[in-house]
């Protein structure tokens, strides 16, 4: 059977069913993603690669939930988001580790400048502009660009209305915007 | 958001808020919404930056791909199914483990084996037999039970024993002790009279020997110092001829204020004596030897003024005569079968094998020979009564002891169904009673006799305290031990009492043994009526017409 071939839906299905071989294709296509999400999230890669296999596990131990009609990709970041949220939460003994105050913050409107950052700004500004995004703005930016991932399942991962997904991650995009003409003014 | 297909706003609409126009914008970046959908121009500039943004960091990610996860993650993997090759049917494995469970059942019910019993019965049973906060007539009730059970499940119990199952009894007793302390000391600290408060404590730390912690047997030792000062006061004025201040008498002391009384019968020189040897905590030997007389006559004495006592349905505790001593023991024991149903010490006619057995080896500090002993070594006793006899020459106090614990060792020859042997050593030792000093020679010949009347109770006798005992008694059960009929040293008493001699034997009573004492060896002999029923007879010490001259 060649598994390389089949649709994620296809090796949900037979996961669920049973196939450990699926299972493994399913690991060799999210570990990667899975992985550099979880490091966005906590920062740490030996935490993100110790939550990438928690998820891979716990995505075995309930395997026969798996619903393979829907997005796979979603429910994965799903669990592995929850993990690190979990591993967060009992570091910093806090529950509210994502901070989504930044989002109710007004920012400047577009101007001619901001039109030109894919002009003035190198990739590694880019980056560590994004890494200084709040963890939730990040979050979402991770999900969005990095794993591909669809508003709609964005809001599946995070549990959230996809409306809210939408506005907040236009506002983190602007959010970014506002840091990368920042950095442009700081460095002129 | 009120808009038309397309995105248009609603004409006469609200206009749109922040939110709804942001999520606008980004349904129309991902192309689910037409730009004209976009209310003013504001927006288009927004749409438009949005754009540049999401361009600029698509380009970022396929410019910088997603890095590889650590090589340990890469290696990880789902273990491949393992599918056994002979795959059984379901209906198949559960006919095979039924198959399997019958052949069990079958083959278990096929062996001769005891059946289990029920382990929390009989714990809950013990409990209850042990909790003396239960009115008498509850308790009595109680303890019928658990030797109504212990009777009927003599298999079963050894099968426990067999399986493991069985209870605590330890611990149900230690427990049962402690509230048991905790309550007297409760009720002697509430009590004004030091003699009340003395009996109340000298119970409840003779039933509950080794429990009681430092400050409880520190308030035990001031009150019995506080109760002897006052006996030794009134019975120095009572001996010198005055009339003594009885009135802190009630309790403990009592007896001997009956005895102390001024209109009493006894011989006044021999009880002086006694109470003043008493008083001055001497053991009974020597009590007996200030009054000339064979230590069991002390015993005798003792044992007739609690037996007088219990006619008037006084309270009266035996502790005060044992220290240890025999003939205090013998005392003690036989006044608690009258009156507490306890099994005192030394008891040796009250056929109360198992605690009696135990109290010797507590007293003796050896608590866990006991153990070793009763199960099938009784040899090894007589092996240490030799080397007694024969290493350290001959005391008389070491022979009378192994003599007296003897007696009760030929019971446990009866467990262990060896009948015969233990009186066989028994008439050993009598023979070289020759060798012992006359009043000890004389002694034990008399606890010698005791053999005979055990072994003409044997076969209908009664066992009147194991109550105390839940342990000692379950093991006698086990132990394959069968009594006809069980009573309480207190109901047997007053079975006694009442002249029912079908039910008790008067040889079993401490009555009866004192009777059988003092008529073998010439002490004091009881008058005829003495185990007449009360109510035909009124007895009272102070009526002149008990317990006779002598």
């Amino acid at each position: 059977m060649n598994y390389a071939s089949m649709d994620v839906g296809e090796l949900a299905a037979l996961f669920r069913d049973g196939d450990n071989e699926a299972g493994n294709e399913i690991v060799r296509r999210f570990r990667d993603s899975l992985f550099a999400f979880c490091v966005r999230v906590t920062g740490n890669a030996e935490e993100a690669a110790d939550a990438v296999q928690e998820t891979f596990l716990k995505l075995l131990s309930i395997r026969k939930k798996i619903d393979a009609s829907r997005s796979l990709p979603a429910f994965l970041h799903r669990i592995a988001y929850n993990i690190c949220m979990d591993g967060m939460r009992k570091r910093r003994h806090s529950f509210n580790v994502m901070d989504f105050s930044w989002a109710e913050k007004s920012f400047p409107p577009a101007d001619e400048d901001v039109m030109a950052i894919e002009r003035t700004h190198s990739l590694e500004e880019v980056w560590d502009a994004v890494d200084k995004l709040p963890l939730s703005a990040r979050t979402l930016v991770e999900l969005r660009y990095r794993s591909g991932l669809t508003p709609d399942e964005i809001a599946e991962v995070l549990g959230i209305p996809s409306s809210t997904v939408r506005v907040r991650l236009f506002r983190a995009r602007k959010l970014l915007a506002s840091m990368l003409r920042s950095h442009r003014e700081g460095g002129k | 958001m009120k808009r038309r297909e397309g995105g248009e706003r609603i004409e006469g609409g609200a206009p749109m808020n922040r939110d709804e126009r942001e999520e606008l914008i980004e349904r129309v970046l991902e192309g689910e919404e037409s730009a004209a959908a976009l209310p003013d121009p504001a927006s288009r500039r927004e749409l438009e930056e949005a754009r540049r943004l999401d361009a600029l960091l698509r380009e970022a990610v396929r410019l910088q791909p997603t890095p590889p996860c650590p090589a340990a993650l890469r290696e990880f993997r789902f273990a491949p199914r393992r599918r056994s090759p002979f795959r059984i049917p379901v209906w198949a494995a559960v006919a095979a483990v039924l198959a399997a469970a019958l052949i069990a059942v079958l083959f278990l019910a096929s062996r001769d084996r005891p059946p289990t019993g029920d382990p929390h019965e009989l714990q809950a049973l013990l409990t209850k037999a042990a909790d003396d906060s239960l009115p008498p007539l509850d308790l009595m009730a109680a303890q019928r039970d658990l030797v109504r059970f212990l009777a009927d499940n003599a298999g079963s119990l050894r099968g426990l024993r067999e399986s493991g199952r069985m209870p605590d009894l330890d611990a149900v007793w230690l427990r049962s002790c402690r509230k048991r302390l905790q309550r007297a000391l409760q009720q002697a600290k509430a009590e004004t009279s030091p003699g009340e408060r003395l009996a109340i404590l000298e119970q409840a730390f003779d039933d509950c020997r080794g429990v009681a912690d430092e400050a409880s047997v520190r308030f035990y030792r001031e009150t019995l110092s506080d109760s002897r000062r006052l006996m030794d006061e009134s019975v120095t004025k009572w001996a010198e001829g005055s009339e003594a201040d009885l009135s802190w008498a009630d309790g403990v002391w009592r007896p001997f204020a009956v005895v102390m009384s001024p209109d009493n019968s006894w011989k006044a020189r021999e009880i002086r004596l006694a109470w003043r040897a008493v008083a001055d905590g001497a053991e009974s030997s020597e009590i007996a030897a200030r009054m000339g007389v064979l230590p069991r006559g002390v015993a005798a004495a003792f044992a007739v003024a609690a037996a007088s006592w219990i006619a008037r349905d006084a309270r009266y505790h035996p502790a005060l005569v044992s220290g240890g001593d025999i003939l205090g023991e013998a005392a003690s024991g036989i006044e608690a079968s009258l009156l507490d149903g306890r099994e005192g010490v030394g008891a040796f006619a009250n056929f109360t094998v198992m605690p009696l057995w135990t109290s010797f080896f507590v007293r003796k500090g050896t608590l866990p020979a006991r153990v070793r002993i009763r199960f099938g070594r009784i040899e090894n006793f007589f092996d240490g009564f030799d080397s007694v006899m024969g290493r350290k020459g001959i005391n008389p106090r070491y022979v009378l002891d192994e003599i007296r614990a003897a007696l009760h060792a030929d019971d446990l020859y009866l467990l262990n169904r060896r009948p015969g042997a233990a009186e066989w050593r028994l008439a050993q030792l009598y023979n070289e009673a020759a060798a012992l000093p006359a009043s000890y020679a004389e002694e034990w010949r008399s606890l010698v006799n005791a053999v005979n009347v055990l072994r003409f109770l044997r076969g209908r006798a009664v066992l009147s305290t194991v109550f105390h005992h839940p342990r000692s008694a379950v093991e006698t059960f086990v132990a394959g031990l069968s009594l006809p009929e069980v009573f309480s040293g207190r109901e047997a008493a007053r079975l006694l009492l009442a002249g029912d001699f079908d039910r008790v034997h008067p040889d079993f009573s401490g009555a009866g043994v004192a009777l059988h004492l003092f008529r073998e060896g010439g002490g004091p002999v009881l008058p005829d009526n003495h185990l007449a029923p009360p109510s035909s007879r009124e007895v009272s010490p102070t009526s002149g017409d008990f317990p006779g001259s002598f």
